[in-house]
């Protein structure tokens, strides 16, 4: 797959490809955590990828509280994650 | 507003799509809900796209097959297909509501459907093990998905498990040049004598006894050491994984990676069939409830289920289980199919039998092959093997009252990721049946709605609720 569109990740611009839910284009672009975990504070990740552990939930678009296993990423997509950005 | 359906098939996947070609084929007009962003459930996620791509088809092997016809069943004109529908709530009277795509609209929809078809499909089991809430561990269907949108995870990647999809997912990771560095089998280095009595359940299936003979070969002449009967697996790191150890007849290994997914087989999406109130069965060979199903997979009054949402059998069983599902709910609407039947519950029959091969192979380990006392069982509240175990030792009987003692299955994910634990640790201490130790009840909303989904698209509305102050902490 080729990269061929943009989103928007806490306002860093990230590449993802068509076809890819955000939580994929998140992991390809480097995050291991998607926040801390509501509970505990430790760094929290997705672990299904398919919509039934809630390890991905982050805000899209302005809502919150969205699995970003089961979004498609689209160019200019935004989301809020409140994690570290990779390095 | 309330829109009516004859025939609402919940679920895109191979029994999804086959239920509503076969209901459409018959006459009757289908509204197909499904949750994901494209159809072909997980096994075919993405399969339009790889169809078209000669490397990636490739790579992907034999798992698009069957694929293609499925995903063109679609263009039937008496199918109504909506993607990114989640299902909020259902009744026994087969009203359905969803949130569905932005559209202008209220996003919250409801149907009042003839017949209902439910093809919700399987997750994966989650395997509860210390050092499982970390950064880099995940289901190994969860690596097999992130394949199957052109992401392949970077680092030392090492697979745990058991079972047919951890094989298929080892072949593709090699085949997309991934660092694969071990191969931890939970199974025993000879097959279960179980396994050998069923062995003739896998010759009535020569093609798919071919594919699990091509998989094993593949793994066994890779050079990826494989660790048989594993044990005791923990993963290890502070902000990510970085090692994992375990046991291995009797030794106790480690293994520094970036990766680990783990996967100890299929269990069948029961959160929709559970709302229903439908009658569940526990499957001792599979370790899981099933929905209770008549022969044409009727489980209620105009309630089909169908797909390894009725009990875990694969892509295959799933489309003809589909097939039979969206025939006799397109009959019970007046439109009665052709005489294809009798083939489909033969063909059904026989793939079942070698199905029966398949979970006397890869009995689910032992939970206490990997938990510990500190072992997070549901992850969402960070609930500890032992805090359920106080709780069942306090007088906690059953998954519900475990559920109001020790807040587990209380999460976002609604117990998706702890009821299957919750029923096996209960029943393992209390030495009943798990059929008897029961399930946790499901209530609507199946999955967490925002308020403003309820509300017209007003922007007086809108406005009035960005005005209205946050309720007090």
């Amino acid at each position: 797959m080729t990269q061929t569109l943009t989103i928007v990740v806490d306002g860093v611009p990230v590449p993802a490809s068509d076809g890819q839910s955000v939580a994929a284009a998140l992991i390809a672009a480097g995050w291991a955590s998607f926040g801390p975990h509501a509970k505990t504070g430790a760094p929290l990740a997705p672990y299904c990828m398919m919509g039934v552990c809630f390890g991905c939930l982050c805000e899209v678009d302005g809502r919150p509280g969205a699995q970003a296993c089961l979004i498609e990423v689209r160019d200019g997509l935004t989301v809020r994650l409140g994690a570290p950005v990779p390095e | 507003m309330t829109e009516r359906a004859e025939v609402l098939v919940i679920g895109a996947g191979p029994a999804g799509l086959a239920a509503a070609a076969a209901a459409a084929q018959a006459g009757a007009r289908i509204l197909l809900l499904d949750e994901q962003p494209v159809p072909g459930g997980q096994v075919w996620r993405g399969a339009d796209r790889r169809l078209q791509d000669p490397a990636a088809k490739r790579r992907a092997g034999d798992s698009d097959t069957g694929a293609a016809e499925a995903l063109a069943g679609l263009d039937h004109p008496n199918i109504d297909y909506v993607a990114n529908a989640t299902i909020v709530d259902a009744t026994p009277e087969r009203r359905v509501s969803w949130i569905g795509p932005p559209n202008g609209g209220p996003r919250l929809r409801e149907a009042q459907a003839d017949a209902l078809i439910l093809a919700t499909g399987a997750q994966e089991r989650p395997v509860p093990f210390p050092g499982w809430t970390l950064p880099g561990v995940m289901g190994v269907g969860a690596l097999q998905l992130l394949l199957k949108q052109g992401v392949v995870p970077e680092g030392r990647i090492v697979l745990a498990g058991q079972g047919p999809l951890i094989l298929l997912t080892y072949v593709q990771l090699r085949r997309a040049r991934a660092s694969v560095k071990a191969f931890l089998d939970f199974g025993p280095a000879l097959p279960p004598f179980d396994a050998l009595r069923q062995a003739g359940g896998i010759l009535a299936d020569p093609a798919l006894f071919a594919k699990g003979v091509a998989l094993a070969a593949a793994r066994a002449v890779s050079g990826t050491p494989v660790h048989r009967a594993v044990d005791r697996l923990a993963a290890h790191g502070t902000d990510r994984v970085e090692r994992l150890t375990f046991g291995s007849r009797g030794l106790s290994r480690s293994i520094p990676c970036d990766v680990v997914a783990v996967h100890d087989g299929v269990i069948p999406n029961t959160q929709l069939t559970r709302l229903l109130n439908l009658p569940h069965v526990w499957d001792p060979a599979q370790e899981a409830f099933a929905p209770a199903a008549g022969p044409d997979h009727e489980a209620a009054p105009g309630i089909w289920v169908a797909g390894d949402g009725a009990g875990i059998g694969g892509a295959e069983i799933a489309r003809l289980s589909g097939a039979l599902a969206g025939a006799a709910a397109a009959a019970s609407v007046g439109k009665p199919a052709d005489g294809r039947m009798p083939n489909l519950r033969a063909e059904l029959r026989r793939k079942r039998r070698a199905r029966t091969f398949l979970d006397a192979l890869y009995r689910p380990a032992p939970l206490a092959a990997h938990l510990t006392e500190d072992t997070p069982i549901c992850r969402c509240e960070a609930v500890t093997s032992s805090q359920i175990g106080a709780a069942v030792q306090d007088g906690a009987h059953g998954p519900n009252r475990v559920k109001t003692f020790t807040r587990a299955g209380m999460g976002p994910c609604q117990g998706r990721m702890c009821g299957n634990t919750l029923t096996r640790v209960i029943a393992d201490i209390t030495a009943e049946a798990p059929h008897a130790v029961g399930a946790l009840r499901i209530r609507p909303p199946l999955k967490p709605v925002l308020i403003e989904d309820y509300l017209p698209p007003d922007p007086d509305t809108e406005q009035a609720l960005e005005r209205a102050p946050a309720h007090d902490a």
